[in-house]
């Protein structure tokens, strides 16, 4: 089951089949949670997981994971390798921070080896090679903050 | 009367004793090891003694240390619960030895009844049928083969001193037979120190049936009626209710006389429970007795409105019964949920950990047995029995639809409990229709797993939208606002109120 949460002013709102519904969670003490979802009463307790929050109510236990929609266009690009500007060059998908470089110049690459990693979110973000070739120029180094579209590694095509 | 009871256990059974001596008032004793300095018997007794490092045979199974506690605190009976100590001869001797009460059967009974050979004789000798096979210890492999045959496979190897299903094997064909009993052999002699195991044929669909008796010293004997003990894992008691929903009448009443011919033979004293098996034919066998107070008396209580453990504490002091046959007429249907640390979903794997939340449910018909309290550690140390859930309802319907929404109102957070499964059994159509037998758990666990994933949409949802909340920080701390608000005079609240409800 998926469920779309959009932020407005850093506010959550939820769409259930295209109606707002009314939401009010109050903390009972420290994993116990009382929620009214338009009027309907869910004793939940919450605890943060592994790789999210599990969830129980009535005996069901819930593994939630919350996923931003930056979070989700990121694993994307890390699943299908980073944009290439075109003629080799591997530029940010996102802004953030350098936080590893894989490669230098001269080295040749496989498609889909990395190539560096980019913090952003609080997560590690594999960049790798679109293509295969060998690695013209890097032009940052671990530590650098990026914006979107900035530069990062130029490849010449093997 | 008794003055002072020292309670030689821990967990829901040792607050579940402490509690009837309260109302009879007798003071308590509960004993603890490193573990429990702050585990609920300790805190619900009148005195603690500490007696030992946390693994259970440094204190609890501590038979000298035990003792000495009883000694200091001027202790004049032990009541031993179950498992532990309840069922060891040489400790209730020396119980008895040091000037005090045993709160249980004579020691002779005990040994007599922990001998599982010894017990089937007996048993013959009351005209109890006991499940095809030896009721002598085999001799040797050429013996067993012999009486394997005979009998026909499958067949069961059991151990002759002890239970519990250690030193159990099943085999299925003559080619497994003679590895089987050799490591049934072995098994049974490093956990009873007995190597001698018996065998007999293993039956189609049994029922696991029982009789709870009761005796005292005047030789009034009274059957307080059966329980249905058939939903079990590893030979181990998951889910129980009285009546069963399985046995004819004619079989109810017979197996009612013959665990009290029983029990009169064998010079009970005390509470006991006799076991049999019944197969799919209403064929019952007698399978051992329990010399002890079961783990499932609550249910019983439930029905008959007697409480067991008072009866235990009169009774060993040498007073008569309270009740007569003629008092015990059984109301209505009664279940046990045994809500074990435990994964019910995962194999019934232990589950360690913190209580980071407990709530118990209540209402009409519902009692909670439990050793919990928030911030208690359930550590790998002991039985993972945390408590015991019972509901009562005039019919079996009543007490089901009772039991499902206590196991969903129960709260522990922190560890995996057993509530889950048992709420999946409530919901399951075999058990709905009474139509179960002891291979249910292995007939329906996928069945059972599958259920707790169909989702009812909207509780997905609200957990969803509930960790969305909590992520956000979009939740409010604390219902009451009043906590915020300039202190006003009491009278002035009270005088709103009432104006409030005019």
């Amino acid at each position: 089951m998926e469920l779309q949460v959009r932020s407005d002013n850093g506010r959550p709102v939820v769409e259930i089949a295209g109606r707002r519904p009314k939401l009010d969670l109050v903390k009972l003490s420290t994993y116990s949670y009382s929620l009214l979802l338009d009027g309907r009463s869910h004793h939940l307790s919450i605890r943060p997981d592994r790789d999210g929050y599990r969830v129980i109510l009535r005996q069901q236990t819930y593994h939630i994971r919350l996923r931003s929609e930056l979070h989700l266009t990121i694993e994307k690009l890390g699943m299908q390798g980073a944009t290439s500007g075109g003629g080799g060059q591997v530029t940010a998908p996102i802004p953030g921070l350098i936080s590893q470089v894989s490669v230098k110049e001269g080295d040749t690459v496989a498609a889909g080896d990395r190539l560096l990693i980019l913090e952003a979110m609080k997560m590690e973000n594999e960049i790798r090679a679109p293509q295969a070739g060998t690695v013209w120029a890097v032009h940052v180094v671990p530590g650098q903050t990026v914006e979107q579209g900035t530069l990062l590694v130029k490849l010449e095509e093997a | 009367m008794l003055n002072k009871v020292l309670i030689a256990n821990r967990g829901e059974i040792a607050v579940r004793v402490i509690r009837s001596c309260r109302e009879l008032g007798i003071t308590t004793v509960a004993v603890y090891s490193q573990a429990d300095r702050t585990a609920p018997h300790v805190l619900l007794a009148d005195e603690a003694l500490f007696i030992g490092p946390s693994p259970a045979k440094e204190s609890y199974l501590d038979m000298e240390a035990t003792l000495v506690a009883a000694r200091k605190s001027g202790a004049d009976a032990i009541h031993p619960g179950y498992g532990f100590l309840s069922e060891n001869a040489i400790f209730a001797k020396a119980v008895q030895a040091a000037g005090l009460v045993w709160i249980g059967p004579d020691p002779d009974t005990i040994l007599k009844m922990g001998d599982k050979v010894v017990a089937r004789r007996l048993a013959l000798e009351v005209g109890a049928p006991i499940v095809p096979g030896g009721a002598e210890p085999l001799a040797d492999i050429k013996e067993a083969r012999q009486l394997a045959l005979q009998v026909g496979y499958p067949v069961l190897v059991k151990a002759a001193g002890g239970g519990g299903g250690k030193g159990m094997r099943l085999v299925q064909e003559p080619g497994q037979l003679d590895a089987a009993i050799d490591r049934a052999r072995s098994e049974a002699a490093s956990a009873f120190a007995d190597d001698r195991v018996y065998l007999e044929k293993a039956l189609a669909e049994p029922h696991h049936v029982e009789i709870q008796v009761f005796a005292d010293s005047n030789g009034n004997v009274v059957s307080l009626g059966e329980r249905e003990c058939s939903i079990q894992r590893r030979y181990q008691k998951v889910i129980e209710e009285t009546p069963s929903p399985f046995i004819s009448p004619e079989v109810r009443h017979r197996l009612s006389e013959l665990a009290m011919k029983f029990t009169a033979a064998c010079d009970y004293r005390g509470a006991g429970t006799v076991e049999f098996l019944v197969d799919r034919d209403q064929n019952y066998y007698f399978l051992e007795m329990n010399t002890r107070l079961q783990v499932e008396h609550p249910i019983t209580e439930m029905v008959t409105g007697l409480d067991l453990v008072a009866e235990q504490l009169r009774v060993a002091d040498g007073e008569a019964l309270s009740f007569t046959p003629a008092d015990i007429r059984p109301r209505g249907h009664a279940i046990e949920s045994r809500i074990y640390a435990e994964d019910g979903f995962d194999d019934f794997t232990p589950s360690t950990g913190t209580v980071l939340e407990f709530s118990a449910p209540g209402g009409p018909g519902v009692r909670l047995d439990h050793g919990l309290r928030l911030g208690l550690e359930i550590t790998p140390y002991y039985d993972p029995l945390l408590g015991k859930l019972c509901a009562w309802g005039r019919t079996r319907a009543e007490a089901i639809a009772r039991m499902t929404r206590a196991l969903e109102e129960l709260r522990i957070v922190g560890l995996r409990t057993t509530a889950p499964f048992c709420l999946a059994v409530m919901r399951h159509p075999a058990f709905n229709m009474g139509d179960y037998s002891t291979s249910f758990i292995d007939d329906y666990l996928p069945e059972l797993a599958a259920a707790t994933q169909t989702d009812q949409e909207e509780l997905h949802q609200a957990a969803a939208l509930g960790a969305a909340l909590f992520a956000a920080g979009e939740h409010r701390a604390g219902a009451d606002g009043r906590a915020h608000r300039p202190a006003e005079s009491p009278w002035l609240l009270k005088g709103r109120e009432s104006q409030q409800s005019e």
